[in-house]
């Protein structure tokens, strides 16, 4: 391809505006906390009381105005065992979540793109297509699923009262009354993984569905099984998809902050929460900023680990 | 790649309808220029969408309507200056703080004929102390939503949020000011304490309910108590209204130690851009037949009486959300604006929620 | 071995599609809550259409949703390809710049726009959500397009100029086509983000201007009502079919294409 160096020129205003501008909103946000405006009481020779500020005027009313001022504060702060116990809990759930994908979207991708697999493209866009519904209507839906007085709750009790021999199977594992699904770590991992898991299949199955198929048959001729062509050619060559996968599945979930709210009924508070609390109801902007900070902070290190991996945007993979 | 070069044709007409479909959507939605406009910032789902409707029919004046989700959004959007409303329904501690900030102008109640329906008794709140900026529109309590199936005596203290027979049967909400404010109550302190020590009693209580409660919720806790899944939650009378509508088993109590009274109030803000048709609007809401209408829309108590005697008194009175005792009403408060001291509230309530 | 493929396939359509298929259900339940089935009605999908709130607030999503991916596929797709002629140390600069978004939470996107909208003065609107779409979007077309252009052969655009072409000839011929999935599933992701999204629209919108989340968000104070429940169904329903419709099309033409193949074969 030839160079054409003007298309990088609105593509970085573009970048500059709308990405750099806003995080340098955000960081001194973060760096800053406002504080009510000094005065002190004077009172006036009627008895009424005046209000004398800094720069020596006086008003009549107490002030109420606010000024920002650089502070470390909200850094203190954030670096209380509360919050870095939320941060490493968010990770913890986050890679789960990843995981959890990964493991569930390789092989999907892969059974997609398979030779013998019809119409992949139609499959791929129906994996997409719940995208569609709310994501907090969705949400919604699981919770009426796995509720204590939920579907598979009602369900299951259906099924003790069809089959006596179920229920004292049941009775005997320790489980009495309604299971109680929700409200947990796992349930929050479960949406996550739920909502998560089409940006996990689409991007291995791009980069998996591009490789040459010419290149598995001449590993087939050479007398490569399907498990050493999968490992030599299909694998080193999806990378690049799987990391992408990877990147687009644990950021979201380490910011997210309804699911968790909604599946683990409160009780499984992540950073995404506690970040979203400061810029809604406790409406402290400055900590809420600084607290994303430090998220991005440790989101910035784990991709730069990521990128080591990549070894520079995958050119260096080798076949054979 | 053939099959690739085929899909760009499709693509393109797609990109081009949509092109076009946008922009006409884009002219449609615009506001006409030569009508009076009022803009309205409300709660979501908080008005029988039909007055809005009946207004413009009555007076030419077109409503652009926006909805919020919490009073600490709605102030944001004001206090930035990026946009600008005529009419605006904040709650009683933020009507507070917008009076206090000087975002809120007092409103000509001779341009209010209509406040005359207005029960005087919500009138002169502690938000609003000379009833020169807000008109209330809707009210309500902090109480106890219970399941009668299940909880044969009817509870009548906060207590019975610390009942360890309700363990794993109890739904609290995942609010810091509520729910530590009605452990202050609970504790035998004031609503709207600031004092550490107070503060410090909360927590503790509210750690020690903790293993007992279900989940912490928010909106959630309707969908919830009538399927019944749990048995008491606390709730917002609102809240409990839309359950009692839904489902015959439950049933909604002020504790007798005093609760939190809210208020929604209609105000002005002090940037608006039309305050004649605010004016006019804020009236037409006080009418009895409108206030009524959004009465059955809404489901929240309303303080004019001119409404309920439109509707019958003696049926709205029948709900225990409308109508609690006077002596319970006496205990309770309204939320004050706590300033710097809400980061006090947030600390302790995410130390709370986050104890594993 | 292919019945196994099938059958795990069809277990991950069954854990994407039972809480979808729920929502449908609940459209038609003549109940306000989703704890109890009321019977069977029809009276949501007409409240639905008599409400205007919500048919106002669906043509925004619609239209900023379309205009925000069409904009910033656009955006995203010469961003990817400049990004790939660049040396490897500013692309990796600009590729980060790129990804931050993505690594802050969603409120910190939409405040940090609003603040920006406030600090250049711009009157919040439909402008300023259109305009927040697309910076959100556009990262995620860079990222669908970008290993596409890492799989693409750079000589065969070179041997395309080679053999005479211009380089707009042989973008549009050799690298266009190549990396069309990429830019097609950029673009329906944007599209997908654009309508899912709540919280930056909210931050940045103003002056009447209202998407479906938002209506849903702030319904969902007083119960969501089953008209949303109706009208996401027939959303679904509309993009289920117009998939299927053009993917039969797509099939039809591939057969005929490889009965043609065939037919021009056999004398050999």
């Amino acid at each position: 391809m030839k160079k054409n160096r003007a298309l990088i020129v609105p593509f970085a205003l573009w970048a500059f505006l709308f990405i750099l501008v806003p995080l340098a909103l955000i960081v001194w946000y973060g760096v800053t906390v406002e504080e009510s405006v000094p005065y002190t009481e004077i009172a006036q020779a009627d008895g009424s009381v005046a209000y004398r500020l800094e720069d020596g005027s006086v008003v009549a009313e107490r002030p109420w105005q606010k000024r920002t001022v650089l502070s470390i504060t909200n850094f203190k702060r954030m670096l209380e065992p509360t919050y870095l116990r939320l941060l490493a809990r968010s990770l913890r759930v986050a890679l789960v979540t990843t995981l959890v994908c990964l493991l569930l979207g390789y092989p999907v991708s892969l059974i997609l793109t398979g030779r013998d697999f019809k119409h992949p493209a139609l499959w791929l866009m129906l994996i997409i297509l719940p995208m569609w519904m709310n994501f907090l209507l969705r949400t919604y839906s699981w919770m009426s699923i796995l509720e204590n007085s939920g579907i598979l709750n009602s369900w299951l009790a259906g099924l003790r009262e069809a089959a006596p021999a179920v229920d004292r199977l049941l009775n005997r594992m320790g489980i009495e009354d309604r299971v109680i699904f929700l409200y947990n770590e796992k349930a929050v991992v479960l949406g996550m993984v739920y909502n998560y898991l089409p940006f996990m299949i689409m991007p291995i199955y791009t980069v998996i569905e591009k490789i040459d198929r010419s290149l598995l048959e001449a590993a087939a001729d050479l007398g490569a099984n399907p498990v050493k062509s999968f490992v030599r050619v299909t694998l080193p060559y999806s990378i690049p998809g799987v990391l992408e996968g990877i990147t687009m599945v644990f950021v979201p979930s380490v910011t997210t902050f309804v699911v968790s709210q909604l599946m683990g009924g409160g009780k499984v508070p992540l950073i995404g929460d506690i970040i979203q609390n400061q810029f809604g109801k406790s409406s402290d902007w400055h900590f809420g900023a600084t607290l994303s900070l430090l998220v991005m902070v440790v989101v910035l290190a784990f991709m730069g680990t990521l990128n080591r991996v990549d070894k520079e945007d995958g050119e260096e993979v080798r076949i054979f | 790649m053939a099959k690739n070069n085929k899909k760009i044709v499709p693509i393109a007409i797609v990109c081009a309808l949509i092109a076009v479909a946008a922009v006409a959507a884009f002219l449609l939605t615009r506001p006409s220029k030569e009508k009076e406009t009022i803009s309205v910032y409300n709660w979501g789902d908080y008005i029988d969408t039909a007055c809005l409707d009946l207004f413009e029919q009555e007076t030419g004046i077109e409503v652009i309507y926006e909805v919020f989700e919490t009073n600490e959004d709605m102030y944001a959007k004001i206090a930035e200056g990026g946009s600008s409303y005529d009419v605006i329904i904040p709650s009683d501690y933020m009507v507070e703080r917008m009076i206090e900030e000087q975002l809120l102008q007092k409103i000509n109640w001779d341009n209010i004929p209509n406040i005359v329906n207005i029960d005087p008794r919500f009138l002169h709140e502690d938000y609003d102390p000379e009833a020169a900026y807000s008109v209330p529109y809707t009210w309500g309590t902090m109480g106890i939503l219970y399941n009668t199936k299940r909880v044969t005596t009817p509870p009548t203290s906060w207590q019975t949020l610390l009942d360890p027979a309700y363990a794993n049967d109890m739904l609290m909400l995942n609010s810091p000011r509520d729910t530590l404010g009605i452990a202050l109550v609970m504790c035998g302190h004031d609503l709207n304490s600031t004092d550490p020590a107070d503060l410090e009693d909360a927590k503790n209580l509210l750690l020690e309910q903790k293993p007992m409660v279900l989940a912490y919720v928010v909106d959630e806790v309707k969908d919830k108590m009538i399927a019944g899944e749990a048995s008491v939650a606390l709730v917002w009378s609102g809240d409990a209204t839309f359950c009692m509508d839904e489902s015959d088993d439950l049933d909604y109590v002020v504790p007798e130690e005093g609760s939190n009274i809210f208020y929604d109030s209609i105000c002005i803000p002090a940037n608006a851009r039309n305050v004649s048709g605010a004016e006019k609007f804020i009236d037409f809401l006080c009418r009895a037949d409108i206030a009524a209408m959004n009465y059955e829309y809404v489901g929240y108590a309303i303080p004019n009486t001119a409404a309920i005697e439109l509707m019958g008194a003696d049926e709205y009175n029948a709900s225990p959300v409308n109508n609690p005792p006077q002596e319970v009403l006496d205990k309770c408060h309204v939320f004050k604006y706590l300033g710097d001291d809400t980061k006090l509230y947030d600390q302790i309530w995410t130390e709370i929620i986050s104890d594993f | 071995m292919k019945k196994l493929r099938k059958a795990y396939i069809g277990l991950i359509m069954v854990f994407l599609y039972a809480p979808i298929l729920l929502l449908v259900l609940y459209s038609f339940n003549d109940s306000r809550s989703r704890a109890s089935w009321g019977g069977f009605t029809l009276r949501w999908y007409a409240e639905l259409f008599r409400d205007r709130a919500i048919l106002s607030a669906l043509g925004t999503t619609l239209s900023i949703g379309l205009l925000a991916a069409a904009i910033s596929t656009l955006l995203g797709t010469f961003g990817a390809i400049a990004l790939f002629q660049m040396r490897r140390r500013p692309r990796r600069a600009l590729l980060s710049v790129v990804n931050l978004p993505m690594l802050n939470s969603e409120v910190v996107t939409g405040v940090s726009l609003m603040l920006l909208y406030a600090l250049l003065h711009v009157q919040l609107g439909y402008a300023t959500l259109l305009l927040s779409h697309i910076a959100f979007c556009v990262p995620y077309v860079v990222l669908s397009v970008l290993p596409k252009l890492r799989q693409l052969d750079p000589h065969l655009s070179e041997a395309a100029q080679d053999l005479g072409a211009t380089p707009m000839q042989g973008f549009l011929r050799v690298v266009l086509p190549d990396i069309m999935p990429g830019v097609f599933s950029g673009f329906v992701m944007a599209l997908t983000m654009s309508i899912d999204d709540f919280l930056i629209s909210f931050f940045t919108t103003g002056s009447g201007v209202s998407n479906l989340s938002i209506t849903i968000y702030t319904m969902a104070k007083r119960g969501i009502s089953p008209k949303i429940n109706a009208l996401s169904t027939i959303i679904f329903a509309c993009v289920f079919f117009l998939l299927i419709g053009l993917n039969l099309q797509d099939l039809r033409k591939e057969a005929r294409a490889k009965a043609k193949v065939e037919s021009v074969r056999i004398p050999y």
